[in-house]
Formats: structure tokens, C-alpha cells, sequence
């Protein structure tokens, strides 16, 4: 008992201390400046992120990220509803997709200032590109993995297609649309960044460029600790959301 | 399932609302390879960027598809597009192989003993959703230019959902399988390789096709960011040359690999859940 | 049950060295250039794909690194943070970079020191020019109040000019009456024809590209407000203090091929061979490379050349502390 308490609550902690202390070690002994020990990087974090930059560069981004996270999410789910429930739309447009899905967001970017402009509108795009299609591919597995024999059912009570999508088919792929929501995250994150490397006045992804360009080392690793926490808050809170809101995708 | 089901065609007519009979038909093999529906939507998208382009949207920064195709068709035969494209899938390659072995490997033992898992969980944890773009300059530093970081950025980024996949795959593996091994003498080892980790398989393959996407955007963003070689460095040696067609002829070139790409996970997706036919039965549809 | 401490064991080594590894990795700053059998020396050198970078595949192209002994590796990188991490890590001995990022690095505590001229701002020939979309109402640079403009990067000398140039027409260039954005040169065109930004700075070859399609036109060239439309340099080459401490006879091997580049570059009879030169590693288009107006480049660095950049970067409080230009040149020759 004693044991397991060890291992679930304290061992975990065991190796980023271990990593810190090696860090701060080897910072502190190394001649080259890529290295800033863990204590300047603390530093960083207080002076930048305390809360100067939090407002003007993390909020920014934080917002963008939303919205493109929610754009890209939603336009997924409608587009893999269509295609998980319909074999013709899948034939249709899967090359397609599939081709549109490996362009890399820096390669789009052109087409994103063509549509959006240079402000927030394209880079809330890049996001929603990069988070479409794994909520696409899942959403579209999770709609056709609904059994057949319900949706023939229903399809004899006499509902309508969009009937059968909405009652048998949505509520049958949730569980794999919650796991593509999920997916997502990170992804959104990333593009969060790469959006903001190419031109732009704000932005953790700009900050980070702006720390480069300055050799503010410790400014970079900071804006590194930043995307990790938030990356875990973000999943976190997804979790907490998933569980409460979508119980029955829970059990995946 | 990505979009592997929208390569399956059915027989004419088995799509009709209100047919009972099962959709999914044995399907002809060379009717499963071109996707004629596909083909024509496809088509009839460029005709109409194409229509577009020439009439409403007439910038000089979008070239017509008619335009892109003509310099897709030269810049093939002058080679630079040829050897970039080499270089590409080299990287990209190695970058997928490393990731997925690593990422199997050290998702299997992380699954296997709670105390490996317990011990880097949050280390993991923090790790993962780093942006491999921003870890660039550090990996240069360590690196240099060139292809090893190109390699490296896509290892850090696809190895994720491998390792997670793999992870999962051998915890759910069902404990009755697991038990009637053990009966049958297996000591744990042998129920580690010979159970676990085969019936972890379909959750590796969907890491490593989720992985195998990952790579392809990682390897062409830090070739473009980087100028580090291949297809992404063409790109944009064309785009600060002022040679938009050309530019849009290296993306065009990165659509039809991702393409590619998915079609030929795909094909082993479907070997890999085959093999395991009690998956098979119960999820695929 | 010991399978599984074995395992656990296996993967914590295998993380933890790692670790120690990436951890480590950073000490591997030295550089030492080592002396091949046959006397000549193996360098790897970075730049960037653009005419500004053109000395490196002139060099290697028209053999000039060979006729000093050096076998020369020329690799195409993408900015100052890849250049920077090029030379840092000993990936590259020398690399093409501006001079505001050795004073940047400088004040930050980097050993880095410029060891040969590059580009050379001129008042007939600066490079860089101040442009505004077609049509545009503005006309001069005092119209750009309350303005956006857009540069490639903030704190480089794209920007820094540029403020400079409107502080001297009278605009107030603080965050209030000036919006700036950074967009890259290769977007400038499409920002303008969809009117997205009043005015962009923009360097050779794009300001070709606008003006030819059309879309905008130029109103001053901006790197005249930094030293008063006297010379100074626009680029330089830089390496590690340590390498030029330990082997300052590489570094002279360098010079003197850059001295033959040089005069080889400068010579107007060379131009067409040079434009072949840069179309080869740049893929440019030949109308664009007809107008192109190349590049001088400069011989020897003297402090008077680059503390005109300094003192433009110190004036809009770009450097934490002050930097003497003496302090970043290499003392060999």
C-alpha cells in the first residue's frame, strides 16, 4: 500500500527533479550560452511571463488558439459526419481530402493571407486547417463504425437521412470524435506556433522568434516551459470537460 | 480509419437507402485502386480554381492550375524537383522508422511496468505537446544543418502517438487472453511478446498512421523553415525566387505524396488488422 | 516480476542518458579547423540563398577558396537564429549575418566576431527600399504617420532604417502613432495588392517583382537615414572568437579569398557571369535577374563601417547595453 503510493505520487516526480537538478548543473558549467541554467530560465519566466508578455503575447495567442481550435473542430465533425455516413461523399472527396491533409500549414500560408488577410483571421485559419482533419478522420471512422443493422432500423421507422446522422450515427461516434478532439490539441498548439513565426506582432510563437533574434536564451527556454505547461492545462481541462460533458465517451 | 474505406467500392447500387443487404461487397482488386468518383471530384475542384482564378481571382501570387501544371511538367523533367523529392522521402522515412521503433519500444516497456511509467509520466508529459518548430535552433545546435535535424524534428513529433498507441495497445490487452497464456505455461515474457504485443498491433498501426501524416507536414515545415534540402527547400528557393507556379508545383507535389502515403498505411493498416481477426470482427465496419 | 524491474531499469537508463546527453550536448561550442594531408584546410561556411550571399558561391564556383588553400563547404541557411546556431555549435566556421546580430549576441554575452566584409550599403547601390502599394496616396515618408508598415523582422535594419527615416521626416514612431508589422519580403506583394499594409520595407530582388507586376512603387530607400547616405556595412561574415584566437591563419585564408571574390564580384565585366552564378544556387527568374542591381561587397572591416549600425540600434534601445564596434571585429590583419 505504502508502495504504490510511492510510485503513483511521488516517483513521477523523481526524474524532471532529477532532470532540473542536472540541468541547473550543467548550465552553470557549460561555456556555451544555448544552455542558460534552469534558474535563469526561472528568472525569465518571472520578468517576461510575469505579466508583461502574458498579456500581450500569451492571451493573443490563447484566443487564437480557441477559435481556430473550435473552427477547425466543428467544420471536422460536420465533414466527417458527411463522409462516415455516406459511402459516396467518402469516394467522392477522399483523394482529395487526402491530398489537402499533407500540405504542411507553411505551405498553405500563402492561400491563408489570400482568403484572410494578414491578421488574426489567417492564422485562426492555419489552426482550424491543422486541427480539421484528424476530427475529420476520426469523426468519419467513429460514423461508420455505427452498426448497420441500427441505422436500417431507424432508417424502417422512417426517419430521414439527416434524422439517421443525428440520432444513430453522431451519437455512435462520439467516442471517436472525442479521441480526434483530443488529437487535435496538440496539433492546434503547433500550428498555433508556426502561424506565428512568419510575420506578426504577437504571439508566444512571436515572442519565441523575437528571444532568438536577441539571443535571449533563457527568454526561449521560457517561452519553451510556457508551451508545456499550457499544453497540459489544455489537455487537462479537455479531460475534465470530456468526462463531465461526454460520459459515454468516457469508457474509451 | 483515415479515409482508407473511400478507396473500397461497392457494387452499383448497394448505396441505395432502405437496402437490408450488408454495404460492404467483395471488392475487385483493380476497382479498389482507382477511385474513379474520387478522380472526377477531384478534377472537376481544379476546373473549377481554374475557372475561378481566370475570371474572379486574379492574382498575380495564384497562378491558374493550368499554369501550375505546365511548370509541374518542366520542373519534372529538369530534376531539381526529382532529387528534392528523393531527399524528402529519405528524411522522412528515417524519421518515421526511428519514431515508430523507438516509440514502440519504449511505449511496450512504459506498458509494461508500472514503475517505468510512474517514473517519467509527467517528464512525458511536459514533453509531448513541445512544438517541434521551436525546438529547431536547439536541435541546429546539436545537430547542425541539415538532414539530421530535419530527421530528428520528425522522430520528436511522431514518436507521441506511437508511443501512447503502443501504451494503451498493451494495457487493454484482455486479461483473459493474458491469464489462459499463462496456463498454457508462458512465462511473462513470452506473454509480453507473444500477447501483449500482438494484440497491441492495430493500436500500433493507427500510431504510426497517425504518425506517418505528422511526419509528412513535420519534414516539408522544417525543410521550408530550415532550408535544409528536399521538396520543402525547393518550395521555398521558388517562392523567394519569385516563381509562384513553381512553388505551387513543389505543394502540388506534397499533396500527392501525402496521398500516396495514406493510401500505402492504409494497405498495411488493412494487413496488420487481418492478422488480427477478433478486432476485425467487432470494430471495422 | 523481475522482468519487470529489468524493464523499468532499461528504460531509465535509456532516459536518463539521454538527458545527460541533450544536457551535455551543449558544451561541443569548439570549432577547430583541422589542416587536410595535402596543406589545405576544411570549412564549412553558412549563408543565405540571396544575392547579399552571393561571395560564398562565387568563391566556390570560381575557385577562389581553392587558390587559398581551403576546400570550402557552402550551406544555404534560412536566418539569423540558424546562422547563429550554425557557428555556435561548430556546424559551420563562418557564417553570412548582419552586423545588428553580432552586436545582439554580442550584448548578450556570445563570442562571436565579424572576420570579413560582405555587402556594403551604398547611397546609389543601398538595397533596401521604403514602398508603398500602387495608387497609394503616400508619397514621401512623413505621410506614413499613424501608418502600418510592414518589415521582415523587428530590430534588424530593415526596421531600424526605417524608423530612422521617418524619425527624420517627423513621424512619431512609438507603438501608438506607428503600427508595425513583420511579414516577410516574399508577402509584401500579396499584402499590398490586397491592401493590407500602407507601406512595407522591402530588399532586392522583391522591390523588382512589385514594381514589375504592378502592385507598388518605392518612396525612399531607408538605409540612407544610418549614416547620414555615407557607406557602411549592410552584411558581414562572423565566426567564433575562440576560432579566431586559436587559428587566425584560417581566418586570413578566408580574408584573402574573400579579398579575389570580391574583386572578381565588383568588376561590372563580370556581371552576366555573376548573374549566371546566382541563378544557379537561387533558381531566380531571368527578367528578374535582367533589372537586378547586384551588390558591392567590402574588403576590410573597419570600425567606422559598423558603428553607424551600432549606434542606430542603441538609439532605438534595441541593445540591453552598449556595444563598441571595435569589440566585435576580429583582430587579424
Amino acid at each position: 500500500m505504502m508502495r504504490s503510493a510511492l510510485t503513483t505520487r511521488v516517483l513521477p516526480w523523481v526524474a524532471p527533479l532529477l532532470l532540473l537538478v542536472v540541468w541547473e548543473y550543467a548550465g552553470r558549467h557549460t561555456t556555451s550560452i544555448y544552455l542558460p541554467p534552469a534558474s535563469d530560465v526561472a528568472k525569465a519566466l518571472r520578468e517576461d511571463w510575469m505579466w508583461e508578455h502574458t498579456t500581450r503575447d500569451l492571451l493573443p495567442s490563447l484566443k487564437r488558439f480557441a477559435l481556430g481550435y473550435l473552427a477547425g473542430s466543428a467544420l471536422g465533425i460536420l465533414v466527417g459526419l458527411a463522409i462516415g455516413s455516406s459511402r459516396r461523399v467518402a469516394q467522392y472527396t477522399g483523394p482529395t481530402l487526402e491530398f489537402l491533409r499533407a500540405l504542411p500549414a507553411v505551405a498553405v500560408m500563402p492561400v491563408a493571407i489570400l482568403l484572410f488577410g494578414l491578421g488574426d483571421g489567417m492564422r485562426i485559419s492555419i489552426i482550424a486547417f491543422g486541427v480539421l482533419f484528424p476530427v475529420l478522420v476520426n469523426t468519419a471512422a467513429g460514423a461508420r463504425s455505427c452498426r448497420q443493422e441500427r441505422i436500417d432500423v431507424a432508417e424502417m421507422f422512417g426517419l430521414s437521412r439527416l434524422q439517421v446522422i443525428r440520432r444513430v450515427i453522431l451519437p455512435s461516434a462520439v467516442p471517436m470524435i472525442s479521441a480526434g478532439l483530443r488529437v487535435g490539441l496538440p496539433i492546434a498548439l503547433i500550428m498555433m506556433v508556426v502561424s506565428e513565426l512568419v510575420g506578426g506582432k504577437n504571439g508566444i510563437g512571436f515572442y519565441l522568434t523575437q528571444a532568438q533574434s536577441l539571443f535571449d536564451i533563457a527568454g526561449m527556454f521560457s517561452a519553451l516551459v510556457i508551451l508545456g505547461v499550457l499544453g497540459n492545462l489544455i489537455n487537462w481541462l479537455y479531460v475534465r470537460v470530456e468526462t463531465q460533458q461526454l460520459h459515454w465517451g468516457a469508457h474509451l | 480509419m483515415s479515409t482508407t474505406t473511400a478507396e473500397r467500392v461497392d457494387a452499383p447500387g448497394a448505396d441505395r437507402p432502405g437496402t437490408t443487404a450488408r454495404r460492404r461487397r467483395p471488392t475487385r482488386r483493380w476497382r479498389s485502386v482507382v477511385n474513379l468518383r474520387g478522380l472526377v471530384f477531384a478534377i472537376g475542384l481544379v476546373l473549377l480554381v481554374e475557372l475561378l482564378t481566370a475570371t474572379v481571382v486574379t492574382s498575380v501570387y495564384v497562378p491558374r492550375p493550368s499554369e501550375i501544371g505546365g511548370a509541374l511538367v518542366s520542373e519534372l523533367q529538369r530534376g531539381d524537383l526529382m532529387s528534392g523529392i528523393g531527399i524528402t522521402l529519405g528524411a522522412y522515412l528515417q524519421g518515421l522508422a526511428i519514431a515508430a521503433v523507438a516509440g514502440v519500444v519504449l511505449g511496450a516497456a512504459l506498458g509494461a511496468s508500472d514503475l517505468a511509467y510512474n517514473a517519467f509520466r509527467i517528464l512525458i508529459e511536459f514533453l509531448r505537446p513541445l512544438p517541434s518548430v521551436a525546438l529547431i535552433p536547439f536541435s541546429i545546435l546539436l545537430l547542425g544543418v541539415g538532414t539530421t535535424t530535419t530527421v530528428a524534428m520528425i522522430v520528436f513529433a511522431s514518436f507521441w502517438p506511437i508511443l501512447f498507441n503502443t501504451y494503451y495497445g498493451v494495457r487493454a490487452v484482455n486479461p483473459v487472453a493474458i491469464e489462459s497464456a499463462r496456463i498454457f505455461g508462458l512465462n511473462r515474457r513470452q506473454v509480453f511478446f507473444r500477447v501483449q504485443i500482438p494484440s497491441a498491433a492495430v493500436n500500433i498501426a493507427a500510431g504510426i498512421r497517425i504518425s506517418s501524416a505528422i511526419a509528412l507536414i513535420l519534414v516539408i515545415t522544417v525543410e521550408i523553415l530550415t532550408r535544409s534540402g528536399g521538396l520543402g527547400y525547393y518550395i521555398v528557393r521558388m517562392q523567394v525566387a519569385i516563381r509562384t507556379e513553381d512553388m505551387y508545383a513543389g505543394i502540388f507535389v506534397v499533396g500527392v505524396i501525402g496521398y500516396l502515403v495514406a493510401l500505402a498505411v492504409a494497405g498495411l493498416e488493412r494487413r496488420v488488422i487481418f492478422w488480427n481477426s477478433d478486432i476485425r470482427e467487432g470494430g471495422d465496419r | 516480476m523481475r522482468n519487470h524491474k529489468t524493464t523499468s531499469g532499461l528504460v531509465a537508463l535509456a532516459f536518463a542518458a539521454s538527458a545527460v546527453l541533450s544536457a551535455c550536448g551543449g558544451d561541443s561550442g569548439g570549432s577547430e579547423v583541422t589542416t587536410n594531408e595535402d596543406g589545405t584546410a576544411s570549412i564549412t561556411i553558412a549563408t543565405v540563398g540571396s544575392d547579399s550571399g552571393s561571395q560564398a558561391f562565387i568563391g566556390e564556383k570560381e575557385g577562389f577558396f581553392e587558390d587559398h588553400g581551403l576546400d570550402v563547404k557552402v550551406k544555404i541557411v534560412a536566418n539569423v537564429p540558424e546562422l547563429a546556431a550554425a557557428v555556435e555549435s561548430g556546424d559551420a566556421q563562418f557564417a553570412l549575418t548582419s552586423p545588428t546580430s553580432i552586436a545582439s549576441a554580442k550584448a548578450a554575452g556570445v563570442d562571436f566576431t565579424i572576420v570579413a566584409g560582405a555587402a556594403v550599403y551604398t547611397k546609389d547601390n543601398p538595397g533596401v527600399w521604403i514602398m508603398v502599394p500602387e495608387g497609394s496616396s503616400i508619397t514621401s515618408p512623413k505621410d506614413l504617420d499613424g501608418k502600418s508598415v510592414a518589415v521582415n523582422a523587428l530590430n534588424t535594419m530593415p526596421h531600424l532604417s526605417t524608423l530612422a527615416t521617418l524619425e527624420d521626416a517627423g513621424v512619431k514612431v512609438d507603438a501608438k502613432s506607428l503600427e508595425v508589422v513583420t511579414l516577410d519580403f516574399t508577402q509584401v506583394g500579396q499584402a499590398f495588392e490586397s491592401g493590407q499594409v500602407d507601406a512595407a520595407t522591402v530588399t532586392a530582388p522583391f522591390n523588382y517583382q512589385i514594381e514589375g507586376d504592378g502592385l507598388g512603387r518605392a518612396i525612399a530607400s531607408p538605409y540612407d537615414a544610418v549614416n547620414d547616405g555615407k557607406d557602411f556595412y549592410n552584411t558581414i561574415w562572423f565566426g567564433q572568437g575562440s576560432l579566431v584566437e586559436k587559428q587566425p591563419e584560417v581566418v586570413e585564408k578566408f580574408q584573402d579569398a574573400l579579398r579575389d571574390t570580391n574583386a572578381w564580384a565588383n568588376d561590372p565585366a563580370n556581371e552576366a557571369e555573376r548573374k549566371g552564378i546566382l541563378q544557379e544556387y537561387t533558381d531566380l527568374a531571368d527578367d528578374m535577374l535582367d533589372g537586378l542591381q547586384l551588390l558591392q561587397f567590402g574588403d576590410d572591416v573597419t570600425p567606422e563601417l559598423i558603428q553607424p549600425v551600432i549606434d542606430i540600434m542603441e538609439h532605438f534601445e534595441v541593445l540591453p547595453r552598449p556595444i563598441e564596434a571595435d569589440d566585435i571585429i576580429a583582430d587579424v590583419k
